[in-house]
């Protein structure tokens, strides 16, 4: 794009054509204040605020977010007389505007207040009109109080142009213009807070944070969302060590599970000490009779059973550093490779192997956005903001296969509103002979003409729609999967090796690995891949499986029928950090620290090495689920001897060829894996365990397996029903 | 010619007749240090002293808890803690003064919108535990009632 000259203040600066003044004055470093505008969103032109001032054109001010600039224009910013124009219009807001910034929860980051103060405004000339209604606590979790609001509207563009859901929007007209939901009625929404988040005054504000603390007590200490594969980037934002509240690391976008779902790590009932089983009853005890009952049952179970009548199911949710604990000390101290996730059964097929999921950021460059999964925005809700961003800011086609309806339908350029593997099949079909229906041939047109394509992979798939897939994308020039990945630290467990026949990196165990490893970790390895989470869970009614050791995971919260199964184990240790429907059945019970309470990394579904940071100090006995292995291991002669994370992952390093040079914040690219574009297939299929999908609440959207049913905040979104 | 000087000055004990006279009128003019404790001063307006809370018209403390004083607290003296009431109204459910840390300088009581922290002349703030330098918001209320009669004052 060519560039035109725009003068700022005395200062000549080049700027792509097309930008507008305000974009001119920073790239020219001048601050011109805005209300209204956001980068995120469209230019709107609600506040005048940002008035500037433009030689040579007969109006004299001129509002600097919405004009073009053009070439050779010369703007200042300020002057006398903007000021005078910008206090007027502050003067203006004001009528309506209470003044109870000591209570209202925006005060200290209100963009009003910062304005006033630094214009500095005396009595106002008009009569007020202050606080004429009452605020609407009907909602949940968001509250609004409308005498607060100054219609830039900033809200309702967010919900419509970022979330395709639309739930604000202005009613009425002249000065009792206010933003409502259909109908005055509560919230019935995402709840994804990102209203209340850009909101320049207290209008919206949420009843999480509500007369908690002022937004100068908080400090904040950016980590990880641990609710999904996208991991957003958080920030914890702590009040003399316990969180306040949560928002975004770097004004990026959270859903409701990452900005409210947190509350559940201050649940009362999260495991404080260690517990064990005595005469049938779980009692507390110490650290060290904890963990000593488990290093002499351990080593009696495999002196008299053998080493591969014990396993072990990692986590999914735990970091890196723990994943890569828990498989060491199996593999080199209890010397069996029986260890795995449950998490494989929800996967798709051909994830990190024929799958590996584009940047998330870079949804946009593709022309043509295929969404096979309707869920896409409910399993993974930033890949449905992404999706939702591309068509709304840079006119990306959408093709949507949806056999319901919901918010994608509104944006979509094409609907197939059929099963997965029917659109699948008549797209196929449609590109290679023209053959179908009027929408399948559109689509097929669409996907032909462009230069890349971006196909969002189901959270599940079957056989059949993984050849599918396949068929379909070799008939296109480039094509970037976005796999749907559930849990925040799946990638990075498989990354760690929890798999019994492949050791970290994707080594596949044979001969020649298990000969490194065994030279790398300096140990005695078991010969023979393990069982995998479907075979260990049948080896246990065999009763081939003696010892298992869960590290947070419920598979009796998921799936009822474990439950039975289960208590046959002659020796069950679940470490997590709530007395789950498994830890109930267990022999020792240990209190892990939350992902709160700790620090390590985490890779999300893009690959991307993310870091974890402590904002709280772990809640009662509870700590970090490597340091407890770690432990063990020392009880059973093993000679860990990691001092921090960081000498965790500097081992990771050294041992993952993908991680050696990783950068945080960087993604390792696919051809690190060794299993990149083999057969191999990652996923788990069972017929008879975790066959339901389990959602914890009324929407997928707010369910995230067991942890995030403890939230309370989460707890209080209702769906409202208006009969009319 | 010095040498001279001083042996004079030495044999007729001048220096000793210039000490003595100046004694002697000090002797003769009234003290101006003050007996504390059995003689006290008057504190001149607006001295500032131990803090007191002031209650509102409807005699609850009259603090409003909106932090203002704490984050104006150049030696973080002050602590308040607020949560949400059953009325959706701000609640403040701690208010701590450790006039251990404060060095009078008063910045709270300018800060505070309502006027409900104030100052009051009472200096003697001696005491033989830390704890009792230790103010919560009803020794603060009791402060006020000790000095405004207990009745509300306006702002
Ligand atoms: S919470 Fe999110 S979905 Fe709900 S109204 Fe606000 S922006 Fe829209
Ligand atoms: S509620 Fe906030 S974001 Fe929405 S229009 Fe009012 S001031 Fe703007
Ligand atoms: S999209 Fe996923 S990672 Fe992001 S805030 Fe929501 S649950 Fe957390
Ligand atoms: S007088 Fe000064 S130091 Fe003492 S509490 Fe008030 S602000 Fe803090
Ligand atoms: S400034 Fe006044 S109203 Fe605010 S917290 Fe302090 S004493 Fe209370
Ligand atoms: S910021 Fe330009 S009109 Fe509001």
């Amino acid at each position: 794009m060519p560039n035109m000259t725009v003068t700022v203040d005395g200062k000549k600066i080049e700027v792509p054509m097309g930008s507008t003044i305000l974009e001119a004055c920073t790239a020219a470093g001048s601050r011109v204040p805005t209300l209204c505008h956001d980068n995120k969103l469209h230019p709107f032109g609600a506040c005048r605020i940002c008035l500037v001032e433009v030689e040579g054109t007969p109006r004299k001010f001129t509002p600097s977010c919405t004009t073009p600039a053009t070439d050779n224009m010369v703007v200042k910013t300020t002057s006398p007389g903007l000021i005078e124009a910008r206090r007027m219009v502050l003067e203006l807001l004001l009528i309506k505007h209470p003044l109870d910034c000591p209570v209202c929860d925006k005060a200290g980051e209100c963009s009003l207040q910062d304005l006033v103060h630094e214009y500095g405004l005396g009595p106002s000339r008009f009569d007020p009109e202050k606080g004429y209604l009452p605020p609407d606590y009907e909602s949940a979790i968001i509250e609004r109080n409308i005498s607060r609001c100054i219609l830039c509207g900033k809200c309702v563009r967010i919900c419509d142009e970022q979330n395709a859901v639309g739930e604000w929007a202005f009613t009425r007209r002249g000065t009792r213009a206010r933003i409502s939901t259909d109908f005055d009625r509560p919230l019935d929404c995402e709840f994804c807070g990102e209203c209340v988040e850009i909101c320049p005054v207290g209008a919206l504000t949420t009843r999480q944070f509500k007369y908690k603390a002022r937004s100068w007590n908080l400090e904040g200490t950016a980590s990880v969302c641990n609710y999904c594969g996208c991991g957003c980037g958080v920030s914890y934002e702590t009040r003399e060590g316990r969180i306040m509240r949560v928002g975004p690391a770097r004004s990026n976008y959270l859903c409701t599970k990452g900005r409210f779902g947190w509350d559940a790590v201050h649940h009362a009932e999260r495991l404080t000490t260690p517990k064990m089983r005595v005469n049938g009853e779980l009692v507390d005890c110490t650290w060290d009779e904890a963990l000593s009952i488990i290093a002499t049952n351990l080593k009696v179970i495999k002196s008299r059973h053998g080493a591969e009548k014990i396993g072990g199911l990692g986590s999914v949710r735990t970091t890196n550093e723990d994943s890569y604990v828990f498989q060491k000390f199996l593999r080199t101290v209890v010397e069996t490779n029986n260890i795995d996730t449950l998490a494989r059964l929800k996967t798709p097929k051909g994830l990190n192997t024929t799958f590996f999921s584009g940047e998330l950021n870079k949804m946009a460059s593709h022309e043509v956005i295929l969404v096979l999964d309707k869920n896409v925005g409910e399993i993974n809700p930033l890949t449905g903001i992404e999706i939702v961003r591309a068509v709304n800011k840079k006119d990306r086609k959408l093709i949507l296969v949806n056999d319901e309806f919901n918010k994608f339908n509104k944006i979509a350029t094409v609907v197939l509103p059929t099963s997965t593997v029917n659109a699948l099949e008549n797209l196929v079909k449609a590109l290679s002979s023209g053959a179908g229906s009027e929408e399948s041939k559109r689509a097929a047109a669409m996907l032909k003409a462009a230069k890349n394509v971006a196909i969002i992979v189901p959270a599940q798939l079957s056989d059949n729609e993984f050849t599918l897939i396949r068929d379909l994308a070799g008939k296109l020039p480039e094509v970037t999967y976005y796999p749907l990945v559930r849990r925040s630290n799946f990638q990075g467990s498989l990354d760690m090796g929890v798999m019994p026949s492949y050791y970290p990196g994707y080594r596949k165990i044979d001969e020649t690995s298990t000969a490194d490893f065994a030279g790398l970790w300096n140990a005695v390895l078991p010969e023979t891949t393990g069982m995998n989470a479907v075979e260990m869970i049948k080896a246990i009614t065999q009763g081939k499986l003696a010892a298992l050791y869960i590290m947070g995971d419920d598979p009796a919260g998921s799936d009822p029928g474990l439950k039975g199964i289960l208590q046959k184990l002659e020796f069950l240790v679940v470490q997590d950090i709530f007395l789950t429907e498994t830890a109930k059945l267990a022999h020792v019970v240990l209190p892990a620290a939350s992902s709160t309470e700790k620090s390590g990394t985490f890779t999300n579904l893009e690959r991307r090495l993310q870091q974890v940071n402590k904002a709280e100090e772990p809640i009662g006995e509870s700590r970090p689920d490597w340091e407890i292995i770690q432990d063990i291991a020392k009880k059973m002669g093993g000679s860990m001897k990691y001092g921090s994370t960081r000498d965790i992952l500097a081992e990771i390093r050294s041992v993952v060829p993908a991680y050696k040079d990783l950068a945080f914040g960087a993604c390792w690219a696919r051809e690190k894996s060794p299993l990149a574009g083999m057969a191999d297939d990652l996923s788990l299929t069972s017929d008879s365990i975790m066959k339901q999908e389990v959602i914890t609440a009324e929407r997928l959207l707010f369910s995230s397996g067991m942890t995030i049913t403890r939230s309370h905040e989460i707890g209080t979104i209702r769906h409202y029903k208006i009969e009319v | 010619m010095n040498k001279v000087k001083k042996f004079f000055k030495t044999i007729f004990l001048i220096e000793i007749a210039q000490g003595m006279a100046l004694t002697l009128k000090t002797m003769l003019t009234p003290a101006v240090t003050r007996q504390y404790p059995t003689f006290k001063r008057k504190p001149i307006p607006g001295s500032r002293g131990l803090h007191a809370m002031r209650r509102d018209e409807t005699g609850k403390a009259a603090c409003i808890g909106c932090g203002l004083c704490e984050a104006v607290c150049p030696s973080k003296a002050i602590t308040v803690v607020t949560s949400e009431g059953p009325e959706h109204e701000k609640v403040v459910n701690s208010y701590e003064l450790d006039l251990l840390r404060c060095v009078f300088c008063g910045f709270c009581i300018d800060a505070c919108p309502v006027s409900a922290i104030l100052m009051t002349p009472e200096f003697e703030l001696a005491c033989y535990s830390r704890k009792d330098a230790f103010y919560t918001r009803d020794r603060l209320v009791e402060v006020g009632d000790n000095y405004m009669g207990g009745k509300a004052v306006k702002k």
